[in-house]
């Protein structure tokens, strides 16, 4: 019960943020990036499995927000609409021709014959996680971040919003624009296929 | 009792989101069945460790560059929005009598006076020609020689007053790179760059775009495009290297650089890199070529394209290259029709790349010296069967 007046109160402590910014207050609309930012965040990284991509899908949401935010019907959830938008910002991002580009980039670490300029060699490295992830970075973390990287990118969307983010099959269903039947499909797929890849590993 | 049904349902049963028959169903099949219920515990294994997977939280500027980025968008949307704004005319009825018996007067002159008439065929003439050799910039292959030695990033940043790990405004910043990378796996006769920018975009990186040709003997023309990506952020950078031997960056290349090159180097010819011509035989056409008319072979997919069609859209890229169809031989058939044209040389990068977007199946590029102003070309057409 209490998990539900809760939902009930930070619901009403988004509307309230959100009619204050409708009227002007800008400084409500930063209370929700700061409230939100985390989870977006976290969102997009788990689809994309890239830091800077992440952070450039999470930002460009909020962009987002800010703009149609005026447009915002009080009817469902401000965090199922603003999963909407991040979720359709990395469907984008996941087709365009930069990140496939990007994920197809070689690794040029070939050394070069002039030794005398040896120094002068681009520094290569994976951008893929900053320095401070890459330290959290370990085995486990690796072979379940593979399993989730393994799974079809609708497969992921389903399975990052129920088992992680925690969203009811209709709040996923609203999300992601599939039926609910589809949901629960995919939803059993994408777990069979995890607890298969990660059978011994973890 | 069917396992894979079950294990379809588990998902469901974990959420516990089954209605009461099916839930029956699977708690009775997991009592009898050891290898369900072992699935079952593997799936709430993975779930929980999928569950506590470590958790990624935004950069501490995260809200200034939402900021920024709101600001900057709106701008742009200024910008914008000044050039789609609908001028209000005011213009009153003399006015517009006037203008219109203007138009009149023009149009009735044009008319009487026939050389105002416009020229609507394309023709070709010397002038046209060195025209467009005027635009079209050489690259100094003594100067190529000299570049081999390695980009260097860093001083790239230097160069253009950058400093890693701090912000910077969009802006496109172009330098001349005046030292290129050395690659030992393609023995380039020359290279050199055509063009290097930095881009500091949004993402807070550098894109260092190197754009390099090559030239050589056996395997034609390379071009090669390097990307270093410098996240500023993270001081890290990187590098592909992508070489564009069929695409269209590499016939215009070809276009670029070429006719001054084969000018220097007239043992070579030129030709772009096709599997169909690295054979023997097709290096023996490849010398010989210079006396003989060169051929295009276009394979063409009859459900696409007809082979009428076909010529009647080579006729228009001729055309629109001021060149000229000089005859049309069709095969009774009705599989092979061979056009034969001649174009300016010039514009043969071009109109190749014209004739690869037409949908057609294949085109096999024969080599052509581009010597002449003018280049004869017996393109056949055949249909694939």
């Amino acid at each position: 019960m209490s998990e539900e007046t809760d939902k009930f109160n930070l619901r009403q402590e988004d509307y309230s943020l959100i009619h204050n910014f409708v009227k002007g207050d800008i400084a409500s609309f930063d209370k929700l990036v700061i409230k939100y930012k985390d989870k977006i965040f976290n969102l997009c990284f788990k689809f994309l499995a890239d830091y800077e991509e992440a952070n450039d899908c999470a930002q460009e949401t909020f962009v987002s927000v800010y703009r149609s935010l005026k447009s915002f019907r009080f009817e469902a959830a401000f965090s199922t609409w603003i999963y909407k938008i991040a979720v359709n910002i990395c469907r984008n991002k996941l087709v365009s021709a930069d990140y496939r580009r990007k994920k197809k980039m070689i690794r040029l670490d070939a050394p070069l014959d002039d030794t005398g300029e040896s120094d002068c060699v681009l520094e290569i490295g994976d951008s893929r996680l900053t320095p401070e992830v890459e330290l959290e970075k370990n085995e486990k973390n690796q072979v379940i971040q593979e399993a989730i990287e393994s799974l079809s990118s609708d497969q992921r969307e389903v399975v990052v919003l129920r088992d992680i983010e925690m969203l009811s099959y209709e709040d996923i269903s609203r999300v992601t624009g599939l039926n609910l039947g589809t949901v629960k499909s995919k939803l059993s797929r994408a777990r069979m296929s995890l607890a298969d890849k990660l059978r011994g590993r973890v | 009792m069917d396992c894979a049904r079950v294990k379809n349902l588990l998902s469901g049963y974990i959420d516990q989101a089954l209605d009461k028959k099916s839930k029956e169903l699977v708690e009775s099949h997991l009592l009898t069945c050891k290898a369900c219920s072992e699935y079952l515990e593997e799936i709430k294994k993975a779930l929980s460790e999928v569950k506590n997977f470590r958790r990624v939280l935004a950069p501490e500027n995260f809200l200034e560059k939402v900021h920024q980025r709101i600001k900057e968008k709106s701008e742009f949307d200024k910008i914008v929005s000044k050039f789609f704004v609908t001028p209000k005319l005011k213009i009153s009825i003399e006015a517009a009598g006037v203008l219109a018996s203007v138009i009149l007067v023009v149009a009735v002159f044009r008319f009487m006076h026939p050389e105002g008439k416009p020229t609507y065929y394309p023709q070709i003439n010397e002038e046209m020609i060195s025209m467009e050799s005027k635009q079209t910039v050489y690259p100094n292959p003594k100067k190529l020689l000299e570049l081999n030695k390695p980009i260097v990033a860093s001083n790239y940043l230097n160069k253009a007053g950058l400093l890693p790990g701090k912000n910077y405004d969009s802006k496109i910043l172009t330098v001349t790179p005046d030292k290129i990378q050395k690659s030992d796996n393609i023995k380039p006769i020359n290279r050199g760059p055509v063009e290097t920018g930095f881009y500091l975009g949004e993402k807070q990186s550098i894109d260092v775009v190197r754009d390099s040709w090559a030239l050589d003997n056996t395997r034609g023309i390379k071009q090669s495009v390097q990307v270093a990506t410098l996240g500023l952020s993270s001081g890290t950078a990187r590098e592909i290297e992508s070489d564009f031997i069929h695409s269209h960056a590499a016939t215009e290349s070809l276009s670029k650089g070429l006719p001054l090159l084969n000018q220097n180097n007239p043992g070579l010819s030129i030709r772009q890199d096709d599997k169909s011509l690295a054979s023997a035989s097709s290096q023996k056409s490849f010398e010989s070529s210079a006396s003989q008319k060169p051929e295009v072979l276009l394979s063409i997919n009859s459900s696409k394209v007809s082979l009428s069609d076909c010529v009647e859209q080579i006729r228009l890229i001729v055309e629109s290259h001021a060149g000229l169809i000089q005859s049309i031989e069709i095969d009774g058939s009705g599989v092979k029709n061979v056009v034969s044209i001649k174009i300016p040389s010039i514009t043969y990068p071009r109109f190749i790349k014209e004739l690869n977007q037409l949908g057609i199946v294949q085109v096999s590029i024969p080599l052509v010296k581009l010597e002449e102003k003018y280049l004869s070309l017996r393109i056949e057409i055949a249909v694939r069967q």
